[in-house]
């Protein structure tokens, strides 16, 4: 990748608030590479185009992500994950947007294994995620449509009750825009299923895993975006029309250039975020963070395929599984419009403190 | 620019009205608005049936003079046509480049006997064609094409080789015009010629390609000495860029009308979701689709403002020469606007294996609107060159 977070991160440090984490750690950047070449190598665009024609059953890639310690990337060492935290995560959700990995890792890590840690008696079952022995999807009526690869995986049923419903056996699959996704509807889960927890805890967890499923996703629209914008940088530094390669051209340059301008722009937003779940304004900044990534993959996307000219219109181009995989992730955990409303919410209604004293540190 | 109809015109709203509501029935009635952009391999064989059905009302080539076998409808009459046609939802229609791009082409640049020989396959809708004008080295750059032509006097006519792409019903189509170099020496916009070639020959294959739908409209063609007989040369050896770019200028026709009236009806039907589903209640909603509506007021009055300057020479003039780049911003944004107001059922398609719906056709189609017929890049050096008289973007070829 030829943007590094890194860069922008440190100069972001020099000047964050006394509770924001804009900097890496070193374990956390180490965890990225690893993630980030391991991604790299194996989620290639050919794999990728290869399971399309092949159908999901086609060498499903979660193996591997058990072997790099991904699912348990969020549990805790004594459930035999790897203890790490979001900001950390976030950098993990990015390398696996940025290959389009079509694994539901942001749904099992991100999501679910951190609410099963956090759940007296539920342990062991982050345990079994954490050693890829099941693989649980989280699903809650936010996403009238989740991904579920596999009918065999049970489903743990967000809300102000938590229940784990076994496989969903019987039940027809949808397909999704994106061709690397395959759908099931909210709806028609069943009812039954082992409670796992009721009432206020219920919803605390429920609202934390929203969150966390906001926020990780808007990272994975950042790595989406990122690799959209490599891949038509490059595509223009290679055509050719008028005798010249078309990234000569200040049309392409302009607007290679406004998209990474926006997608740099994001990526503070959404480490802050990352870096701020739990406290009492955190919703207020996934809200910020999903906005600002969902309008840099947009308009990455509509940028990319522009550049390609009608290269980008084809599916044998394999940039389309990128500009879906955004379009179908801008709608999960709550779409633009759901966290504008949030925004202005919080703006209009609650009497945001937008002072000097609330801009600038830890507020907002 | 006439604002208004003569009661001769609302009678013939009447007659099209009339027969189109006889005729859109039985075999034809689930083709009804089917087959428009990013729809078009649906229901490909009944749409061909109903190019012919239209050829028998003596509904194609309207437009054209009536020395041609057309009807010589005014201008007023041809809007109220395609005005009528999309309201009631008449198919995309399969026979559309010869009726509005070889017919008028060959009718101001073709021989008589080329008038002859075509003319008629277009109006019975036996006849479809398809354009050949891309390749792989030349997209934006046009002039840049590397096909060739070569005559072999003994036989007299003339071999074509090369690659052709991006080529729009190729798969259907019975003739195709290429446009391919006469002259081997020549580069850039000389030594071009416009070609009628024959598709039901040994020397061109068809590859589909398939789009981002997951459908295939367009194909690349390969040309191995593909033969074209020496009549089937519009005009002269070396006036091929010539007649190319007249052809391109009837793309800006009055098919823009009937262009418009599609987008209408695309506009409605994403209101109509948004009443059922409730995305009304959103501000930012209301306010886009409210742009919308607006976006489409401002084209329908640049398109009459257009025709009714110079319509049948379909010469390039200010208002044309912006059109392309406002409608496809404009369609762009309305397949978006589709998609915020389906929500996130927008991600789910219609049935499986990879069916969608018309409003995900409608937006994954708009992602070509801003690249084909030339890209918005260079629309915009087109104007800011001929409209405003800047200086020519350095160019390498030509
Ligand atoms: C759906 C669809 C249907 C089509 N049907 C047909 C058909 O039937 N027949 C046919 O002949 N062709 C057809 N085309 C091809 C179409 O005409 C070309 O795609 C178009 O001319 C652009 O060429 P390109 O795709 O090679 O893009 P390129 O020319 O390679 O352009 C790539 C990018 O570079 C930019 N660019 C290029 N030159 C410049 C410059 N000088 N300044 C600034 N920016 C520049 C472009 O704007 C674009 O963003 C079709 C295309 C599509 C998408």
């Amino acid at each position: 990748m030829k943007y590094s977070a890194t860069s922008l991160l440190s100069v972001a440090s020099a000047c964050r608030g006394p509770d924001v984490q804009f900097s890496p750690t070193q374990d956390q950047l180490e965890l990225r590479e690893a993630a980030r070449n391991y991604l790299r190598a194996s989620c290639t665009a050919k794999y990728l185009t290869r399971r399309v024609a092949g159908g999901p059953e086609v060498a499903d890639g979660w193996s591997g992500l058990v072997e790099m310690g991904l699912p348990g990337y969020l549990v805790s060492t004594t459930a035999g994950g790897l203890g790490m935290d979001a900001p950390g995560f976030a950098l993990v959700a990015e390398e696996s947007g940025y290959v389009a990995l079509p694994e539901p890792l942001i749904e099992v890590a991100g999501v679910a294994a951190p609410l099963l840690d956090q759940l007296a008696g539920q342990q062991a079952l982050a345990a079994e995620v954490c050693t890829g022995r099941v693989r649980v999807i989280p699903a809650h009526p936010l996403n009238p449509f989740f991904n579920q690869a596999d009918p065999t995986d049970p489903v743990l049923l967000l809300g102000d009750e938590i229940r784990l419903v076994e496989p969903l056996s019987g039940l027809a699959g949808l397909d999704s825009i994106d061709p690397l996704r395959n759908l099931r509807r909210f709806d028609a889960i069943q009812g039954g299923g082992a409670v796992l927890a009721r009432g206020d805890e219920a919803v605390a967890l429920t609202q934390s895993a929203i969150q966390r499923g906001a926020v990780f996703t808007a990272a994975e629209l950042l790595g989406l975006s990122a690799a959209m914008i490599d891949k038509a940088t490059a595509y223009a530094g290679e055509r050719k029309q008028f005798g010249k390669v078309i990234g000569s051209y200040q049309a392409i340059k302009h607007h290679l250039a406004n998209a990474f301008v926006r997608l740099e722009f994001a990526r503070p937003v959404v480490y802050r975020a990352a870096a701020c779940l739990g406290q009492d304004a955190a919703d207020l900044w996934v809200a910020q963070a999903k906005i600002a990534a969902i309008d840099t993959a947009i308009e990455a996307a509509e940028i990319a395929i522009q550049v390609h000219g009608a290269m980008g219109y084809t599916f044998e181009v394999e940039l389309h599984l990128w500009m879906k995989r955004a379009w179908a992730l801008a709608g999960l955990w709550g779409d633009r419009n759901h966290h504008l409303a949030r925004v202005e919410n919080a703006l209009l209604s609650k009497n945001l403190a937008t002072g000097p004293a609330a801009t600038f540190c830890n507020h907002g | 620019m006439k604002l208004g109809f003569t009661s001769t015109d609302e009678a013939f709203r009447d007659e099209i009205a009339g027969w189109l509501a006889e005729h859109l029935l039985g075999e034809f009635e689930h083709i009804r608005y089917r087959g428009g952009p990013g729809d078009e391999h649906a229901y490909f064989r009944e749409r061909r049936a109903w190019e012919q059905a239209m050829a028998a009302g003596g509904w194609i080539g309207v437009g054209w003079p009536e020395d041609m076998g057309g009807r010589g409808y005014s201008l007023e009459q041809q809007v109220i046509f395609h005005e009528e046609y999309a309201r009631a939802g008449g198919p995309g229609r399969v026979g559309h480049i010869g009726e509005g791009l070889v017919g008028p082409i060959l009718i101001t640049h073709g021989s008589r006997w080329q008038q002859q020989r075509f003319l008629p396959g277009i109006l019975s809708g036996e006849e479809l064609w398809c354009q050949g004008y891309s390749e792989p080295g030349a997209g934006s750059d046009l002039s840049n094409i590397s096909t060739r032509a070569v005559y072999d006097a003994g036989k007299d006519n003339w071999s074509i080789t090369g690659h052709k792409t991006w080529t729009s019903l190729a798969h259907e189509a019975e003739w195709c015009f290429v446009l391919a170099r006469t002259d081997p020496a020549s580069r850039g916009r000389h030594g071009l010629g416009f070609f009628l070639v024959e598709m039901q020959q040994r020397a061109i294959t068809v590859r589909p390609i398939m789009q981002l739908t997951g459908t295939s409209e367009f194909n690349e063609v390969f040309l191995d000495q593909a033969i074209c007989a020496s009549e089937q040369l519009v005009g002269e050896p070396g006036q091929g860029w010539e007649i190319a770019m007249a052809l391109l200028g009837f793309e800006r026709g009055v098919s823009t009308l009937g262009q418009q009236m599609m987008f209408q009806n695309q506009l409605n039907q994403i209101i109509t979701v948004a009443r059922r589903n409730g995305a009304t209640a959103d501000s930012q909603i209301r306010q886009r689709l409210a742009q919308a509506h607006i976006g489409l007021k401002i084209m329908r009055y640049n398109a009459m403002r257009t025709l009714s300057g110079n319509m049948v020479d379909g010469s390039l003039n200010r208002a044309a020469m912006i059109s392309k780049l406002y409608w496809s911003i404009w369609h762009r944004e309305l397949g978006n606007l589709a998609m915020d107001v389906l929500g996130p059922e927008a991600e789910v398609a219609a049935a499986q294996p990879y069916e969608l719906t018309p409003l995900q056709s409608l937006f994954l189609f708009t992602r070509a609107d801003t690249i084909y017929g030339g890209t918005n890049q260079i629309q915009r050096n087109i104007i800011a060159e001929r409209s405003l008289g800047l200086p020519r973007e350095p160019r390498m070829t030509g």
